[in-house]
């Protein structure tokens, strides 16, 4: 339900991101850097995948050969920020930053709730000592292993996996319950001014559907669609108070099955991790 | 009397939104001032992990580097400057508010000059101490950047619905005000005088 929601919002522009984070087209190992062989990233890709599947914890590898300027710390919390590493409220997120270019650095980037169980000493130790001997060799992928295996085995049995995931997954998001409020509250007006004038409704529910979420919200985005179910109730409205009878109803969508791609689970980070040189 | 109820029904319709959007612009500003709040009590924490992590680097360095005892002193006193500093209040006390961010920015200038030192000290920069204290103190500097700008973030969202062409009425009807950026300030990195 939620996730329909914000996709809507990506579509219309609500959550336009300026900075130039790559997509990661539903894959755990994003190699814009090409430095791992089809077969590498399969090999990697497929451990992380069955990692997830039973930790829940989304760790994720992203290679990039300049980082334009940026510091990596910048850069890998803007990345964490926007692929929303990690499962919503648990935070249990692991960015694995690779940056190759004149310099080699590398970032392991930690979601709130892993940083007890890998704080910045220890992460800061898995590049130093695990990731940065294999890489001087150019052995890239041995490298991005040696640092997927010590995360994994920091992390350990410590992380309990929660019980219901569902539960931390379907809290509500402020902005969503009043969404529907939004729509409710349109509606009924809409409903009864449409029943005693025709008109009238259709207008009204531009009218609400568009100023509500514009004053409240300033979200232009989410008035314009508003306006359109506004004026849609309205119409029903006009046609019911015609026809004298009849009924509709919302279809919820079934929400997306988790396939075998990546999405971000909706954690967080606060900037906990460490950095390191690679050379 | 159907004629009658068309406007009334009309009027009604736009009373009840002007409430609606009165009430939501009103909670609206309440959530942001709290996110305001939240995210500087954020900041603050991440300042006293850094303040924390103080005496441990000093007492590692003197180990090493006992010559260097001005930049040792110097840490020592900016801390107990940032410490002494009351924290209750600071978010809506722009005068306190300035003290604690320049405080705090002439213990990043002397914590600089600190971890300088280690170039000197080739049996300091290999010490494993040393470097895992190194570590956290990034590991804190990181955060507190993050704190930082999801505090700007913050501000900026509470002076939009502060300033809005409609919103303002809410605002300065309520006591809502515009807040202050944490602005740093040029040159405020120069070290604190030390007298012995």
């Amino acid at each position: 339900m939620n996730k329909w929601y914000y996709w809507l919002l990506v579509v219309i522009g609500f959550h336009l991101h300026a900075i130039d984070v790559p997509s990661h087209g539903g894959k755990r190992v994003v190699d814009t850097a090409s430095i791992l062989s089809a077969t590498e990233v399969v090999d990697l890709e497929s451990r992380l995948k069955n990692y997830e599947r039973a930790t829940s914890n989304q760790v994720v590898v992203l290679t990039v050969d300049s980082l334009q300027g940026e510091t990596i710390e910048t850069f890998a919390h803007e990345v964490f920020q926007s692929w929303k590493l990690g499962q919503k409220g648990v935070d249990n997120g692991v960015l694995i930053l690779i940056s190759v270019g004149e310099k080699n650095t590398a970032r392991i980037e930690v979601g709130y709730g892993l940083e007890g169980v890998l704080p910045d000493i220890t992460a800061g130790r898995i590049i130093s000592q695990e990731m940065r001997p294999e890489f001087k060799q150019k052995h890239y992928h041995a490298s991005i292993l040696a640092g997927i295996t010590a995360i994994q085995q920091a992390i350990g049995g410590t992380y309990v996996v929660p019980e219901d995931t569902e539960e931390a997954e379907t809290e509500t998001d402020p902005t969503f319950v009043f969404f529907w409020i939004c729509i409710i509250v349109a509606a009924v007006i809409t409903f009864f001014t449409g029943l005693v004038h025709p008109l009238l409704g259709g207008v009204i529910g531009v009218v609400a559907g568009f100023m509500l979420p514009w004053f409240i919200l300033s979200s232009l985005g989410l008035a314009i669609i508003l306006a359109i179910v506004g004026f849609i109730i309205g119409i029903v409205a006009r046609a019911l108070s015609e026809s004298g009878g009849g009924g509709s109803g919302w279809s919820g969508s079934g929400g997306f099955s988790s396939g075998d791609s990546f999405s971000g689970g909706g954690g967080d980070s606060g900037g906990g991790g460490a950095s390191g040189s690679l050379d | 009397m159907k004629r009658l109820f068309v406007p009334i029904a009309g009027i009604c319709g736009i009373i009840v939104i002007i409430f609606l959007w009165y009430t939501g612009t009103y909670s609206g500003l309440v959530a942001v001032q709290e996110e305001v709040n939240n995210t500087w009590g954020q900041v603050q924490n991440q300042y006293q992990r850094r303040a924390d992590l103080i005496p441990n680097l000093v007492a590692t360095v003197k180990g090493y580097a006992g010559h260097e005892n001005q930049t040792l002193v110097e840490v020592t006193k900016a801390r107990q400057q940032v410490m002494s500093i009351r924290l209750d209040g600071v978010v809506t006390n722009a005068a306190l508010q300035k003290q604690f961010i320049e405080a705090q920015q002439s213990l990043s200038g002397a914590l600089t000059r600190l971890l300088a030192v280690k170039e000197s000290y080739p049996d300091l920069k290999a010490n494993q101490s040393f470097l895992d204290l190194q570590t956290q103190l990034e590991g804190t500097e990181n955060r507190i950047a993050v704190e930082r700008k999801r505090y700007q973030d913050a501000i900026t969202r509470n002076n939009k619905i502060v300033r809005g062409f409609f919103s303002s009425f809410v605002a300065q009807r309520n006591g809502f005000t515009v807040r202050e950026y944490y602005s740093a300030q040029v040159g405020a990195e120069r070290a604190p005088t030390v007298t012995f």
